[in-house]
């Protein structure tokens, strides 16, 4: 630029000239923009300090280059279009708004720019000056913020935990997924409501009232189970955490609550303590079990000893050894009699604590049954009580434990006896085909009939006053191992019958064991 | 004492209570009974005098009833076992069945049956 010729004082002129150019050289080497001019042909003619650190180009490298160096693909390409297209039409694409472009750096690295360009003419020269600020840094943050936004609202809408935010006052702000589905309830039905009285059961809201207060002070609410409802009125078992949410000036704005459903873990709780219970009473009937065979079989020999002496006594009675031999006799025979009483009982309580496995054979049917019954003819006669049999399944064979069968039959036979105490009476054995492969076997009494509420096959069960119902116990196992089932039911007009189903083949491999207990 | 070799029985039970009252019946009925009670206790069976019957506990201390009536039985094939066992069951029945000696169930027993199986 040359100096005009009217200007009167020259040196006054170049001295004011100089003080702006050193007020603009202090503002250009100040500012934390990166100014940049250009003339008409791109070239850059301008290039300050903050530009130099931006870029990284010292403005002596860039200072005559075309500004493209300056940017990335397609905006390179596209400059000078832009800058010849503005100068034909006067139409703007930079020059006079802010807008966010890229710039390039010399090392390649390409970044975000917020660019302004303004636009001066000197004469005919026309001047673009640009400032650019680098925005990478807030870019960068914007989309970390947004990240972490975004992983919050998946996290809060996939998480299968409830998560509830209530105002100071208690009232639904929002609710996630979750607990949508597990109430049944839509968030525009329920923001803005009291939230205890939409989600939680009527009996638990008081004391989570309490609670949720507590919980302002303190900051935070520790677990607390409180029933939700949900829409269908189902109740799940929830267990509630809360954080105190505040405000920018530090005033309570509302609670973060958050629920895990802990209904099926609570049930499994209680199944696991059930089996626990159970485990724990099987050891202790074990241990009884095991105490009860000691006891028994510590019985027999006292007992085999005692019969003995009382034989000699007997026997030497009868011999004349005593006389009168009645005084003698009597008691001695009297003796006897309540050892094979005792003796009875020895047995059956062996025959329980046993463990013994099944020998599998084949059983002529009507024979076995016939035989059983036979051996209560005796007794029976003298009753009044009539034995009957009856083969209404006509199979010649089943197969089973002939031993274990008997000792079933026999229990069973004697109970019917027993039942009906002095005759008449009628005791009959029936066999049917009750389904394809099984033989149903009854034993149907004429008696008073099983009292109500009483499980015969129960341990210990009994009804009769020197029973030790140990035996229809042991007969169901023997059933039982082999494949079959007994029970019970009340006979017209009076009496029990027993009914047994059994497979006409025989126990599966699987079921050839009879367990102690 | 009867000196007589065919009225000898020897008794091998531990249940002393059990074993003295069976001998007691036995020696009513003319046996003379001699008495141990384990396996152990009983003299060399070349020394032992020969009995008529060998009466013995299936289950002892000590030697068990069938290993000692093993023994018995080799050193005398023709006198005749007779097993009492506290608890019945398969296994004891066929074992003891497999060699030919005779099974008696402790139930209590009854002494007339027992005294049915003795020889002579």
């Amino acid at each position: 630029m040359s100096k005009p010729p009217d200007v009167p004082d020259a040196a006054q002129a170049l001295y004011d000239l100089r003080v702006a150019d050193a007020r603009w050289q202090a503002v250009l080497g100040t500012v934390r923009d990166a100014i940049i001019a250009i003339d008409a042909s791109g070239s850059v003619t301008l290039f300050n300090r903050a530009a130099e650190q931006v870029f990284g180009y010292q403005a002596s490298e860039v200072v005559g280059k075309n500004v493209t160096v300056l940017m990335p693909l397609p905006y390179s390409a596209e400059h000078d279009e832009y800058i010849r297209r503005y100068q034909r039409t006067g139409e703007p694409h930079a020059i006079g708004r802010i807008r966010t472009v890229q710039g390039r750096r010399k090392n390649g690295e390409t970044f975000p720019v917020e660019l302004s360009v303004s636009e001066s003419r000197v004469g005919n020269e026309v001047l673009y000056t640009a400032i650019l600020r680098d925005i990478s840094e807030r870019v960068a943050t914007e989309a970390a913020l947004r990240m972490e936004r975004d992983f919050a609202e998946r996290l809060i809408d996939t998480a299968e935990v409830i998560v509830l935010m209530v105002d100071a006052d208690g009232r639904v702000v929002r609710c996630n997924a979750y607990l949508q589905r597990l109430s049944g309830r839509r968030p525009e039905d329920v923001v803005g409501t009291d939230w205890l009285e939409t989600f939680i059961a009527a009996r638990d809201r008081t004391h989570l009232r309490a609670r949720c207060a507590a919980a302002t002070r303190a900051g935070e609410l520790g677990p607390c189970l409180a029933a939700l409802v949900t829409a269908d009125g189902v109740e799940r078992q929830i267990e509630w955490r809360a954080k105190t949410l505040r405000d920018g000036t530090g005033q309570v704005s509302g609670l973060l609550c958050i629920g895990a459903d802990l209904t099926e873990r609570l049930a499994e709780q209680d199944q696991l303590r059930e089996l626990q219970r159970a485990a724990q009473e099987r050891a202790r009937l074990a241990d009884i079990g095991a105490i009860t065979a000691k006891v028994v079989h510590d019985l027999g020999n006292p007992l085999a000893a005692l019969s003995m002496q009382a034989q000699l006594i007997l026997r030497r009675a009868r011999r004349g050894d005593f006389q009168p031999v009645g005084p003698v006799q009597q008691p001695a025979e009297q003796i006897l009699q309540t050892l094979r009483r005792l003796e009875g009982l020895v047995r059956e309580f062996t025959d329980f604590a046993r463990d013994q496995r099944l020998s599998v054979k084949d059983i002529e049917i009507a024979p076995f049954l016939r035989s059983s019954l036979d051996l209560w003819q005796a007794l029976a006669s003298e009753r009044g009580i009539v034995l009957t049999f009856a083969d209404g399944a006509h199979v010649a064979r089943m197969r089973g434990d002939d031993v274990m069968l008997r000792r079933v039959l026999d229990n069973l036979i004697k109970n019917a006896v027993e039942a009906i105490g002095s005759g008449p009476g009628e005791v009959i054995v029936e066999t049917a085909i009750s389904q394809p492969g099984r033989i149903s076997i009854t034993v149907a009494d004429s008696g008073p009939g099983v009292p109500a509420g009483v499980d015969v096959f129960k341990l210990f069960e009994t009804t009769k006053p020197e029973g030790t119902g140990i035996g229809l116990a042991v007969a169901k196992q023997i059933i039982a191992a082999h494949g079959g089932t007994i029970e019970h039911f009340p006979r017209q007009p009076t009496g029990t019958t027993f009914r047994m189903e059994l497979p006409i083949d025989g126990p599966g491999r699987h079921a050839t064991h009879r367990s102690a207990r | 004492m009867d000196q007589d070799a065919t009225r000898r029985i020897v008794l091998l039970d531990d249940d002393r209570d059990f074993r003295t009252a069976l001998a007691a019946n036995l020696e009513d009925d003319g046996y003379a009974v001699e008495q141990f009670a384990r396996a152990a206790d009983v003299p060399p069976l070349v020394a032992l005098r020969r009995p008529t019957m060998l009466i013995l506990d299936y289950q002892m201390t000590g030697e068990d009833g069938l290993s000692f009536a093993d023994r018995f039985h080799t050193a005398y094939p023709d006198v005749p076992v007779l097993m009492v066992t506290a608890y019945w069951s398969r296994l004891v029945d066929a074992e003891v069945a497999a060699r030919g000696f005779i099974t008696l169930r402790r139930k209590p027993i009854d002494y007339d049956e027992l005294a049915s199986l003795l020889p002579g």
